[in-house]
């Protein structure tokens, strides 16, 4: 079993009575890229802001490289590189000397990684550039840089990915990956941009009014969400029955409401149809499904919802 | 702490704010002494002693010098939401406040001897002697003996109030209305409650005792009085732990947003 790099129990966060994160359990292993989906509003930054102490739990408990404690979660969150919200800096001090600020404040050793930090980003011409002349790209990047200069083995990122051009993006996602493979850091990035997370997430976990719905792993994801022939019938047991016994298919399942997803015949709908209705099933809808992310997030939170 | 020191003296140093305020003062120094020095003989008869024992004239002075170092340290850390970039890092909250306060401490310690001694060398150079330059470094020295620690008590005020309001603007109203007005108002309500209660009279004024500013009021008339410098040190080293503990303890639960 791998190692548990965060973990939390029952975090629950309250502003006056209301929830805005409400029984959070996360569990985090170490190389796994954890992509925290849900919409504005629905408990993500809270959650990473419990987890930086920018603000403190209202209950639970958090568990971070194996600590539990205040004074050993305090101590592992220098193993933590940060970004939450928009990354903020002096402004009247450049990108280097912000860095080298920090620096010296974590006691990191070495000056050369802070323009390490800013080669790494694509921020290396632009060390003598103060943080007020940067656009909001440059600034999301030298946030990066930040949370990267401590060569972190867990990094929490807050939808790192806003105001980055679709080069930047790209650039982004590629250095990610890269940590992620070379040096095993855990990554936590939340986002609602989900096309964007189902490039490099390996484990989901969903929340919705501040409530964690769903973890599933990519791979089971994927399964979940793989194209398949949606049918609604009168009769879903009377159904299976014949995929089963005239069609010879198991691969399919039965959801609620009388609605089967089959994962086989998808060339040949007419097939499938025709042995249903000669067996007496009726048959109300067939449709082809690919599931995407969004889809399934959807249809985990109930639909759209508007207001 | 070393570590976070050091970093607070290195972004002070690489801001403008330092260097700009000792410019203006050193100028503003530079230009009252020479207007002394211009006018010596018409309308002014200052000696270089005289006019560096005016000092003790400007001693409340330093109350407001420390609402700039403290602005100077603390630099717009909730506008600039920086606070989140420490707290993130597992850099402990009390080592934050104390270590801005320690770096604020002694940023003003240093822009203190850089003013006095700026302020010397121009009495020296610009104003004539008259052998009482020794007495004049002795008359100084003493009101800064106690006037340094409830400047240090002002300074942790100051502190306070900036870590536990969100605008610098209002922390540093709120903690000058302090050190300026809290005086005036005991010694008003005193004054108003003397004929119908002598004890909450005397109360009033036990507590005017314990302000920051009392122990400078009438210092020169008391210089060689070591009894002021002792009253002065108890009562800036009780502000300065007991703001620090309130800053402290509050901001240990602040939400850094």
């Amino acid at each position: 079993m791998s190692e548990p790099i965060l973990v939390t129990r029952a975090l629950t966060k309250k502003y006056g009575g209301a929830a805005a994160v409400e029984g959070v359990d996360l569990y985090i292993e170490k190389g796994q890229i954890y992509g925290l989906v849900g919409r504005n509003g629905a408990g993500k930054t809270t959650i990473i802001r419990m987890l930086t102490a920018q603000t403190v739990p209202t209950s639970g408990e958090i568990e971070l490289f194996g600590e539990t404690g205040e004074k050993g979660i305090s101590a592992a969150r220098a193993r933590v590189g940060a970004m939450v919200e928009i990354p903020s800096f002096y402004p009247y001090l450049t990108a280097r000397e912000n860095l080298e600020y920090y620096r010296r404040q974590r006691g990191i050793p070495g000056e050369a990684c802070v323009d390490r930090a800013l080669e790494q980003v694509g921020l290396h011409d632009a060390g003598k550039k103060k943080f007020k002349q940067f656009s909001l790209g440059m600034k999301q990047r030298l946030g990066l840089a930040l949370a990267l200069m401590n060569h972190p083995d867990l990094l929490l990122l807050d939808e790192p990915i806003n105001g980055l051009d679709p080069e930047g993006i790209v650039e982004f996602r590629s250095i990610l990956l890269e940590l992620n493979r070379q040096r095993e850091t855990t990554i936590l990035i939340s986002s609602h941009i989900l096309s964007e997370l189902s490039n490099i997430a390996t484990h989901y976990g969903f929340l919705d009014q501040g409530r964690m719905l769903e973890q599933v792993s990519a791979g089971r994801l994927s399964e979940k969400c793989r194209a398949c022939l949606q049918l609604t019938v009168d009769d879903a047991s009377r159904a299976a029955l014949v995929l089963e016994q005239r069609l010879g298919t198991r691969d399919y399942e039965v959801l609620p409401g009388n609605i089967l997803r089959l994962y086989h015949f998808l060339d040949c709908p007419q097939d499938v149809t025709a042995a249903l209705v000669e067996a007496g099933v009726a048959l109300f809808s067939a449709e082809n499904k690919n599931t995407t992310l969004e889809d399934y997030f959807l249809s985990l939170i109930g639909g759209v919802r508007h207001g | 702490m070393v570590d976070y020191i050091r970093a607070e003296v290195y972004k002070v140093t690489h801001r403008k704010y330092l260097w700009g305020f000792l410019l203006i003062v050193g100028g503003l120094e530079a230009l009252l002494v020479c207007m002394w020095a211009w006018m010596n003989g018409d309308m002014t008869n200052m000696s270089a002693s005289t006019g560096f024992i005016m000092v003790l004239y400007l001693l409340t002075m330093g109350y407001y010098a420390s609402a700039i170092t403290t602005d100077m340290v603390f630099s717009d850390q909730y506008k600039f939401n920086t606070l989140k970039n420490e707290v993130a890092y597992g850099i402990p909250r009390a080592r934050i406040y104390l270590g801005k306060l320690a770096v604020g401490c002694l940023v003003s310690l240093a822009s203190c001897v850089v003013i006095l001694l700026w302020y010397g060398i121009l009495c020296r150079v610009l104003l004539p002697g008259d052998g009482a330059w020794l007495e004049a470094l002795k008359c100084v020295g003493f009101a800064l003996l106690a006037a340094l620690p409830v400047w240090l008590g002002a300074q942790a005020l100051f502190y306070m109030c900036f870590f536990l309001l969100k605008s610098s603007t209002a922390a540093s109203l709120i903690a000058v209305g302090v050190v300026a007005l809290m005086g005036q108002i005991i010694a008003l309500l005193a004054l108003v409650v003397s004929v119908p209660s002598p004890m909450a009279e005397e109360l009033l004024l036990r507590l005017h005792d314990i302000l920051l500013t009392t122990p400078l009021e009438g210092i020169m008339d008391r210089i060689g009085d070591w009894s002021v410098v002792g009253w002065a040190w108890a009562v800036g080293i009780g502000w300065f732990l007991a703001t620090t503990a309130a800053g402290v303890l509050t901001f240990r639960k602040r939400e850094i947003s």
